[in-house]
C-alpha cells in the first residue's frame, strides 16, 4: 500500500491554546516498505499515524492511500498499539480472530477460521497459549497477540506506535527480528514508529526523522544495510550516529 | 483455607451465645426464639407449605422487578455512558430522583397502581435500576480509549461497538450492580409487604409479630438471610462464569 501526505496540518485546542504540531508535513511512503518514523516524544510521530489511520483528521492537508484519501478508520490500515489495547475478555484466539469475525458477519467469505488462526500463531509464535486470557501473559506475548490480530485482517499496511516500548530489552530484540520475518514474508506495508535510534536503524529501509514540534519530516535516511543487522558494525554506527545528529540538530533548532 | 474456618468458628460461637441464652433463661423466649427452635419453625411452615406461599410471593415480585430494573439499567447506563448527549439530559434526572427512598415512592405506586402485585414491582424497579444504571454507567465509562480505537479499525460498526466491545467490556461491573440490586430488592420488599400486602414474607413478619408468634418471627428472618446470602452467591458464581477473564483487586 502507497501512502503519501501532502502538506499535512494539525493542531489541537487545548483551552483557549492553540497547540500547533503538524506544520506542513509531506512524505511519500512506498509499497512494501518497512519505514520508521523517528523523533524525540512528544514531537507528533502519533499524532501522524493516527492521520493515516483516520482515528484524528488533520487540520489541513491531505493523506492519500493508495490514491484515495483516508475517510475514517478501516481494516485496510491495521494498528499495533504500545499499550497493546487488546480485548480483555477475549482470549488469545478469540483476540485475533476478533476482525475477521466482524467481516464474516457481514457475508464475506474468507477461509476457515481454524486454518487462517493456525497459521497466525505459528507466524507470531503463540502456540500453545490459544486460550490464554491477555492478563495471563507476558508484556512480549500480549504484543505478539496484538501483531496477529492486525494481519488477520491482511491490511495493506501495518501501523505501528512504539509497540515495543514497553517492553524489555532481550524481548524487544527478539521481537524485532521476528517482526522482520514476518515482514519478509507478508511483504506489508509497514509504517513503524519510535524513539530509539537504534531501533529505527535495525529495522527500516527508510527513516524519516521528526524536528521538534511543530513537526515535519526534518530528513529522510535510507538505510542500506543487509539484513540482519550487525549493531556493532561501523556502517551500523555511522547511520544510527547521522540519524542522531539529526535529531540533535532539529531540537537545538526548536530550542534557540 | 484458615479464613474460612475463622468464619465458621465465628459464626458457631454466635449461635452458641443465642441458643444458650435461650436455653439458661437468660433471655423470654417470647423476645427471641432460639436457632434449634427457628430451625424446627421453619420446618413446621415448610410441611404446612406456608413459608413456600410467602416466599414464592416475595420472590416472584423481586424477580419480576429486578428483571424490568436489570435491562433498563443497563440500557439506560450504557447510552449514558456512551453517548454524552444522553447522559447530558438523563444524569440531572437521575441525581434528582436518587435520594428519594423507594419507600417515600411506595405511597404513590399504591396511588397509582392500587394495592396490587403491580405496585410493589414498581418499587421493586425504582429500587434496583440506580445500582445498575450506575455501575453499567461506570463500566462503560472504564473503556480503554485504545480498545475502542483497535475495535473501529478492525472494522467495527456501531452496534458491534455497543454489543461486542463495550457491554463485554462493562460485564463485571453489570454483575456488580447486579449484586448490590439483587440485596436493594430484597431489603425494599419487606418494607414494601409489611405496608400493603397479604402475602410476601414481609407480611408474614409483621403479622407474626402483630400475634405474638416469635418463632415465626425468626423464621421469616432466617428465611431472608438464607435467600440473600444464596442469591449473592449464585450472582457471583455467574459472574464468575460470564467473566472468566475479570481478577477482582480486592474480592469481598
Ligand atoms: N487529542 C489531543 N488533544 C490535545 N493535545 C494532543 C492530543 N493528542 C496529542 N496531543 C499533543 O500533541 C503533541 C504530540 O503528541 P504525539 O503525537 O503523541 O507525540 P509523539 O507520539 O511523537 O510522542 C503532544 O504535545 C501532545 O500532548
Ligand atoms: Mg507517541
Amino acid at each position: 500500500m502507497q501512502i503519501n501526505a501532502l502538506n499535512v496540518n494539525k493542531h489541537f485546542q487545548i483551552g483557549n491554546q492553540k497547540l500547533v504540531v503538524l506544520d506542513q508535513l509531506s512524505v511519500n511512503i512506498e509499497n512494501g516498505k518497512f519505514i520508521c518514523l523517528l523523533g524525540p516524544s512528544g514531537c507528533g510521530k502519533s499524532t501522524f499515524l493516527r492521520c493515516i489511520a483516520g482515528l484524528d483528521v488533520p487540520s489541513s492537508g491531505e493523506i492519500m492511500v493508495d490514491g484515495k484519501p483516508v475517510a475514517g478508520p478501516g481494516p485496510d490500515r491495521a494498528m499495533v498499539f504500545q499499550d497493546y489495547a487488546l480485548f480483555p475478555w477475549c482470549n488469545v484466539a478469540d483476540n485475533i480472530m476478533f476482525g475477521l469475525r466482524l467481516r464474516k458477519n457481514r457475508g464475506r467469505r474468507d477461509r476457515p477460521d481454524a486454518v487462517v488462526l493456525d497459521e497466525l500463531i505459528g507466524l507470531v509464535g503463540l502456540r500453545g497459549f490459544e486460550k490464554a486470557y491477555p492478563h495471563q501473559i507476558s508484556g512480549g506475548m500480549r504484543q505478539r497477540v496484538g501483531i496477529a490480530r492486525a494481519l488477520a485482517v491482511d491490511p495493506g499496511v501495518l501501523l505501528m506506535d512504539e509497540p515495543f516500548a514497553a517492553i524489555d530489552a532481550i524481548t524487544r530484540e527478539q521481537l524485532q527480528r521476528q517482526l522482520l520475518d514476518t515482514w519478509e514474508k507478508t511483504k506489508k506495508t509497514i509504517i513503524f514508529v519510535t524513539h530509539s535510534v537504534e531501533e529505527a536503524a535495525f529495522l527500516a529501509d527508510e527513516v524519516h526523522v521528526f524536528g521538534a514540534r511543530p513537526a515535519s519530516i526534518r530528513e529522510s535516511f535510507v538505510v542500506d544495510l543487509p539484513r540482519p543487522r550487525d549493531h556493532a558494525s561501523t556502517a551500523f554506527a555511522d547511520i544510527a550516529s547521522r540519524m542522531r545528529a539529526s535529531i540533535d540538530a532539529g531540537m537545538q533548532r526548536a530550542a534557540s | 483455607m484458615t479464613a474460612k474456618i475463622r468464619g465458621l468458628i465465628s459464626i458457631l460461637v454466635f449461635l452458641a451465645i443465642w441458643e444458650g441464652a435461650v436455653r439458661f433463661h437468660l433471655v423470654e423466649n417470647f423476645v427471641l426464639t432460639s436457632p434449634s427452635e427457628t430451625l424446627r419453625q421453619i420446618g413446621h411452615l415448610l410441611s404446612t407449605g406456608e413459608l413456600q406461599t410467602h416466599v414464592k410471593a416475595s420472590m416472584l415480585r423481586i424477580v419480576l422487578g429486578y428483571s424490568i430494573a436489570l435491562v433498563l439499567g443497563v440500557v439506560i447506563g450504557t447510552l449514558m455512558g456512551w453517548f454524552r448527549v444522553v447522559d447530558d439530559y438523563v444524569d440531572p434526572i437521575i441525581e434528582m430522583f436518587r435520594p428519594v427512598s423507594p419507600l417515600a415512592i411506595l405511597p404513590l405506586a399504591i396511588l397509582w397502581l392500587g394495592i396490587g402485585q403491580s405496585s410493589k414491582v414498581f418499587v421493586i424497579v425504582y429500587a434496583c435500576i440506580f445500582p445498575i444504571m450506575l455501575n453499567t454507567y461506570a463500566g462503560v465509562r472504564s473503556v480503554p480509549r485504545s480498545v475502542v480505537e483497535a475495535a473501529r479499525i478492525l472494522g467495527a460498526k456501531s452496534d458491534e461497538m455497543l454489543l461486542k466491545v463495550v457491554f463485554q467490556n462493562s460485564l463485571p461491573l453489570i454483575m456488580t450492580g447486579a449484586r448490590i440490586s439483587f440485596a436493594v430488592a430484597l431489603i425494599v420488599i419487606i418494607a414494601a409487604e409489611m405496608v400493603a400486602a397479604d402475602t410476601g414474607l414481609g407480611y408474614m413478619i409483621l403479622t407474626a409479630q402483630q400475634t405474638f408468634h416469635t418463632a415465626d418471627l425468626f423464621a421469616g428472618i432466617v428465611t431472608i438471610a438464607v435467600i440473600g446470602f444464596v442469591g449473592d452467591r449464585l450472582l457471583r458464581l455467574l459472574r464468575a462464569r460470564l467473566c472468566p477473564w475479570y481478577v477482582e483487586s480486592g474480592e469481598h
